[in-house]
């Protein structure tokens, strides 16, 4: 069956079929906007795409039967030789061009990251009962117009760096909250019903903090944060306000499939997927079932309409009445990953939580920060 | 039948040998690597179009029946070989031959029942697709009768041989669903599904 009788012809269809499976790869990059596939760095401009996908799968043609063009019309390789090769040629061609698309991808990110970004804010670390974190606070932290401080309670995506959530951090503080940016603990830790317990921890350290106002605390998850600050705050009174950032609501959304490398290379994919009970806790969690033991208190979910793990239009599925009511708002451009980096995201988050500490009536009076 | 058979095939590879740009095309299309490799990589952008996961996972199970249909189609195939020899057209009549001496037999034609078990059983999920890929398949099977290495039977035979194996993986190959589950599912934890 595998006779391979011209050893040319064989490696010469195999490197065409290699070429043209990275040009067609790349074209679905384009097409499909999927980073993790590109191999331009970037996405935002597909026409590069298109046209290194075109220049790929015409020269590999060209150049196969200039160089066989003879050999193509005696008796050559078989069906079956051909599946072989074309099937070898796509592994071979899929693994090179992920790798290649991750490894340019991490060079874009050291380049475009800055290691000292998270030395600037003012932090403290954090590390009461179980609770770890740090808590952040603004240069001035006296009261305003005789009201002690609104503070945000962050929880990020589990086994997620910190400092990846800064340019949030640095937008609330700036605004004038206090940020308590809460850690999940190994992953060892990060189990139900344990994890019921860390935003209750967090709720009773802040009140118990001179500059925070114990009416105005809100809490902000991102991602999987999303859904137990949604659990949580059914449960927990004290909790103003629940703003979740591309929350997953549902099991399957947290097993994204392709829809992955829309935000991230392939390695940064698989590093991410290495937290294997983020469907189950979502499961567990059941914040659908938890949104309308919210009560009167605000909820706000925010999207990226660009989000590859959990598309704008499931979480509208998802939420129903929920979506009517205004409860969810979808940005512009903004992936599940890099949701919470966004100014967009902060400027929309400080606007929402300003007008719904400023709705809710304390003992302090009308609020402004 | 056969008269008629060989009538249009008269007609058709007639044609060969007049133009030089026909001929050129013909070539290009009558060997083994143009269009199979180019139907294969439309398969490979198929497998990622869609709006969504559910929008996806119906391509990607049209892809899997139609290499099902494909591996199916080739074994009938061979049966048919293995009871029936038909000589090729260049054996028993002078043809404008523009391809090697192919040894196997002519009835049905290989091409066609490649090109059509894929073309229709992609067809059967998304018309437009199919639609273009049945277009593809017939100018496999057209440019194997212009080059005088098939009858126009064979190349009908084929086609309906491809067809019909597409439309029963396709339509009654309930039994392949799971299959198709597990590679789709094993797809997705790859993130390549």
């Amino acid at each position: 069956m595998l006779n391979f009788i011209s050893a040319h012809l064989a490696i010469n269809y195999f490197l065409l079929a290699f070429v043209t499976i990275v040009g067609v790869l790349q074209f679905v990059a384009a097409r499909h906007r999927l980073i993790g596939l590109t191999w331009l760095g970037s996405v935002r401009k597909p026409i590069w795409g298109y046209l290194l996908a075109i220049a790929l799968i015409m020269g590999a043609f060209t150049w196969f039967f200039l160089a066989t063009w003879e050999e193509v019309f005696i008796p050559g390789l078989a069906g079956s030789e051909l599946v072989l090769l074309f099937g070898a040629a796509g592994v071979c061609a899929l693994a090179s061009t992920l790798l290649v698309s991750s490894i340019l991808h991490g060079v874009q990110r050291r380049e475009k990251s800055d290691p000292k970004a998270g030395g600037r804010l003012r932090h403290e670390a954090v590390a009461w009962q179980q609770l770890k974190g740090r808590l952040y606070l603004p240069e001035d932290t006296a009261p305003l117009k005789g009201e002690p401080r609104a503070a945000i309670c962050i929880l990020s995506s589990p086994l997620e760096a910190p400092l990846s959530l800064h340019p949030l951090v640095a937008d609330l503080i700036e605004a004038g909250f206090i940020v308590l940016a809460m850690d999940w603990g190994s992953e060892e830790e990060i189990r139900y019903p344990a994890v019921l317990s860390l935003l209750p921890i967090a709720m009773a350290y802040l009140t118990r903090r001179n500059e925070v106002n114990p009416e105005r605390i809100g809490v902000l998850g991102v991602g999987l944060g999303g859904d137990l600050a949604i659990r949580s705050a059914a449960t927990d009174e004290q909790i103003a306000a629940v703003l979740a950032l591309a929350p997953f609501l549902k099991r399957a959304n947290a097993q994204p499939g392709l829809g992955i490398l829309k935000e991230t290379s392939y390695l940064e994919a698989i590093r991410w997927a290495s937290f294997r009970r983020r469907g189950k806790l979502v499961a567990e969690l059941a914040p659908l079932d938890y949104i309308n033991k919210l009560g009167s208190r605000p909820l706000l979910l925010i999207y990226g309409d660009q989000d590859g793990i959990t598309p704008l239009a499931q979480a509208r599925a998802a939420l129903g009445e929920e979506t009517a009511r205004g409860t969810l708002k979808s940005l512009p451009g903004k992936g599940h990953l890099s949701l919470a980096n966004s100014r967009a995201t902060s400027t929309l988050a400080i606007r929402w939580l300003r007008t719904v500490f400023s709705d809710r009536p304390n003992k302090f009076g009308t609020y402004s920060i | 039948m056969m008269s008629f058979d060989l009538q249009l095939f008269r007609l058709i590879n007639n044609l060969a040998g007049r133009y030089a740009l026909l001929d050129g095309l013909a070539r290009l299309l009558v060997n083994e690597y143009f269009l199979t490799t180019t139907m294969a990589l439309i398969l490979v952008i198929f497998w990622f179009e869609g709006q969504d996961r559910d929008q996806r996972e119906r391509n990607q199970s049209a892809i899997l029946r139609a290499i099902i249909a494909l591996f199916v189609a080739n074994i009938v195939l061979k049966l048919c070989n293995l009871i029936y020899f038909r000589p090729r057209p260049f054996v028993n009549h002078e043809v404008n031959l523009l391809f090697y001496h192919p040894t196997d037999s002519s009835f049905p034609s290989n091409p066609a029942t490649v090109g059509f078990s894929v073309a229709t059983a992609v067809w059967l999920y998304n018309r437009r697709l199919g639609a273009s890929l049945l277009v593809l398949a017939t100018l496999f099977g057209l440019s194997r009768i212009y080059c005088g290495v098939h009858y126009p039977l064979d190349v009908i035979a084929g086609a309906l041989l491809g067809a019909l194996s597409a439309y029963l993986v396709v339509r009654k190959g309930g039994f392949i669903d799971p299959l198709i589950s597990l590679i789709i599912k094993t797809g997705r934890r790859l993130y390549l599904a």
